[in-house]
């Protein structure tokens, strides 16, 4: 046999042994106890990819132009972008979220909920790391081709349009989709303001019924199972993309 | 860089120049016609979670008596340790109705009525170990509780060099009992009684009596007056113990007011500034009943 | 609502010991997740099918689990000490990131260069001691700032089993004092402080070289 179908073998039987090893230990947990509340958890889980998915969206809307003008505007336009991205991005997720809350409030006028003040905190997390993550794809399209094709002519406008951004569209795909599974991790803290997301359900089930055992083991597997989905939908869209993040 | 920092000056400068409530809250919640109550989602008996994501407890039961005598709807807004305070300073809260220990250097910030739950502190510790408080009165031993918990500073009182390792949840405090990591858990004895049925585990005596009050905002008499009142009507009509029983499985171990004594008249319903609606026909039996969270 | 900063004077020594705790917590996880993750990264590109999947999976399933997660498994089920259990998921969780980053750098680099090396004779470490890493080292330092400074910043969640560092010292000085405010404009100036500083120290070694000339 050769060294590769070796190697392999030997791979799945690994596998095999620590799922087996897995499923032993957990087999004697306290589920009874859990039971009850999984369709409070289900739904929580739900609330958590609700708030990544809705944050992504605003995210990617606000960041195309604030990427666009950190490239392309002027000197200082182009300095206020640097200056909130670089902000957002050096600041821990933690206060993000709590300054939007209680100071959004103050800055509109109207009482936000909870629910809102995540979505936007969240909005505005994924904004900054989107901008960057946008930047790098309109920088990775070589530069002769921007050169070629405004020597043949093409104006500023229609260079970006049709050569620079399908370009670059293809190729941050991949670094977009890594962003939804951090993202998608950090709705985990919007739990401090009181929204009953995934981490915030089980915490709340731990104090309630005494399993911490299992609902260590569900959190684990809620998002594990979550973003590994969103990377196996990342796989369907481009079978050759390396995850470069 | 620079221009961050002078945003969060310019947000700071704003906030302290932001103005006061001019008005009482009582007043605001009868213009509003809501009464939004904050509550907490991980404190059983006294106000949680059920499984179908209802907010049920002692506290959330108070929240929906006063709401009623007030006259308007309730609307219930979960808060955590960390975001209580600054809920209801902004106004988005027109009071914490939930398991906040009243201390003087809170009482600097915000105000709080009399005191509605009082639990009392035990020592939870490992099976087999010794259950003797004087045992854990020393630096060698380091005790567990939640951060935030009235008990640690009582704790401190009696044993000032003593070490603690603080968590989140009560849960986690537990687990990190049975790993050994600490050597006594400080907590309440409802929190205890309830982590003690998993077992390993052996329920010290009472040591202390910890008190919950509702938490208000600062200088706002008037509603903090209106509270006081309810919950002194509430006791002399019966049903602050009736709920206390519900909940807890006992009669109240204390006296509601200063020290037992009802301020005299309490039940006499003022001109202004006192809403005092009857409750709607079956409104209590459901209250007292299993049913009470449909009341919100 | 009115702020009262003093108390930040009147905490002082608590937010101190919560910022060394901080800045020596992210330091080791700095350099742990390094170590691993340039490690893993290097074995990565070794073109062996078992290897490949071997990494495979520990970046995957290090990478789809929030760094909380990982802590509480550490801490509460494994049952490791508590700064222990800090450190151990602080660089398992960013060893994984940087060993993707390091596999992107090895990849950048010729493919002529690690063959012509193997056919020399020179084993797989000697390949990566004194052609790979050199070179690859450089090139991915700025992706690892961001790295490093994500280190710094998920270094907070260690707060949660008790290990008191300065989101451990605010939360404390919020349930004391609630003067919440005040504490958390003063951590976040702190860590934004720090994550200047990483930034600032990256920067000023990007200069230097690996390979000895």
């Amino acid at each position: 046999m050769s060294s590769e179908r070796v190697q392999t073998m030997l791979w799945w039987c690994g596998v095999a042994l620590v799922c087996a090893f897995a499923a032993e230990s957990a087999w004697h947990l306290e589920w009874a106890a859990v039971a009850p509340s999984w369709l409070f958890l289900l739904t929580a889980l739900g609330r958590s990819w609700l708030l990544a998915v809705v944050a992504i969206g605003v995210g990617i809307v606000v960041a195309f132009p604030l990427a666009v003008l950190r490239v392309y505007g002027p000197a200082g336009v182009r300095h206020a972008a640097v200056t909130l991205i670089e902000a957002v991005r050096a600041t821990p997720e933690l206060m993000v979220i709590f300054w939007v809350y209680f100071t959004l409030p103050y800055l509109i006028g109207t009482q936000v909920s909870a629910w809102n003040a995540a979505l936007g905190s969240l909005s505005v997390i994924a904004a900054a790391y989107l901008a960057e993550v946008i930047r790098a794809g309109l920088y990775s399209v070589p530069v002769g081709q921007i050169e070629a094709a405004r020597s043949s002519g093409l104006n500023a406008y229609q260079v970006f349009r049709f050569i620079v951004l399908p370009q670059a569209l293809r190729n941050m795909l991949p670094a977009l989709i890594a962003q939804l599974v951090a993202l998608f991790k950090t709705t985990s803290l919007v739990y401090a303001i009181g929204v009953m997301d995934f981490f915030r359900a089980v915490n709340v089930t731990k104090n309630a019924v005494f399993a911490p055992y299992a609902l260590y083991l569900i959190l684990g597997a809620g998002y594990f199972v979550s973003c590994f989905a969103i990377t196996r939908v990342v796989r369907w869209f481009d079978p050759r993309y390396q995850l470069l993040e | 860089m620079m221009r961050f920092i002078t945003a969060l000056a310019a947000l700071a400068v704003l906030l302290t120049t932001a103005p006061l409530h001019a008005e009482s809250t009582l007043q605001t919640v009868l213009k509003r016609k809501q009464f939004i109550a904050g509550i907490v989602a991980d404190s059983p008996p006294s106000a949680y979670v059920d499984a179908q994501g209802h907010n049920v407890g002692y506290c959330a039961d108070i929240a929906r008596y006063l709401a009623r005598r007030i006259g308007v709807p309730l609307q219930f807004v979960q808060v955590t340790a960390t975001s209580r305070v600054p809920l209801l300073q902004t106004g988005r809260i027109d009071a914490e109705v939930s398991v906040t220990t009243p201390n003087k250097v809170r009482n600097e910030v915000v105000d709080f009525t009399f005191s509605y739950i009082f639990d009392n502190g035990v020592l939870v510790v490992r099976e087999g170990d010794s259950a003797n408080l004087k045992d854990y009165q020393n630096a060698d031993k380091v005790m567990g509780a939640t951060q935030g918990n009235g008990f640690v500073d009582r704790w401190k009182l009696l044993s000032p060099n003593a070490k603690f390792k603080l968590f989140q949840d009560e849960s986690d405090v537990v687990v990190a009992l049975k790993k050994k990591d600490i050597d006594g858990y400080i907590t309440g004895s409802f929190a205890a009684h309830r982590f003690a049925k998993a077992g390993g585990l052996t329920i010290g005596p009472v040591w202390a009596s910890s008190p919950d009050a509702i938490m208000v905002r600062e200088d706002d008499s008037k509603w903090r007056n209106w509270l006081n009142w309810a919950l002194q009507r509430m006791w002399t009509e019966g049903t602050l113990q009736k709920l206390y029983v519900k909940w807890y499985g006992f009669e109240p171990d204390f006296s509601l007011g200063d020290g037992g004594q009802l301020q005299p008249r309490v039940m006499e319903i003022g001109k202004e500034n006192d809403p005092w609606l009857a409750l709607p026909p079956g409104f209590l039996d459901k209250l007292l009943g299993d049913q009470s969270y449909t009341l919100d | 609502m009115s702020l009262d900063w003093s108390i930040l004077w009147q905490f002082r020594d608590a937010l101190l010991s919560g910022l060394l705790t901080t800045l020596w917590i992210s330091a080791v996880g700095i350099i742990g997740s390094t170590l691993i993750g340039v490690s893993v990264g290097c074995l990565a590109t070794v073109p062996s099918p078992l290897l490949r999947r071997i990494t495979g999976a520990y970046v995957e399933l290090l990478r789809n689990l929030p760094m909380i997660v990982k802590l509480f498994f550490l801490y509460f089920i494994a049952g490791l000490p508590a700064v222990a259990s800090a450190l151990l998921a602080l660089s398992l969780h960013q060893s994984a990131y940087i060993a993707d980053v390091t596999k992107a750098g090895i990849r950048s680099i010729a493919r002529g260069q690690i063959d012509a090396a193997l056919s020399l004779g020179h084993s797989w470490t000697q390949v990566f001691r004194y052609v790979l890493l050199p070179q690859v080292l450089r090139v991915v330092m700025p992706p690892m700032t961001t790295q490093y400074v994500a280190v710094v910043k998920n270094s907070a969640v260690v707060a949660l089993i008790s290990v008191q560092d300065l989101t451990f010292e605010t939360q404390q000085i919020n349930v004391e004092t609630f003067r919440g405010f005040e504490a958390a404009t003063a951590t976040t100036v702190l860590y934004i402080l720090i994550a200047m500083a990483v930034i600032g120290t990256m920067t000023w070694l990007q200069p230097l070289r690996f390979d000895r000339r």
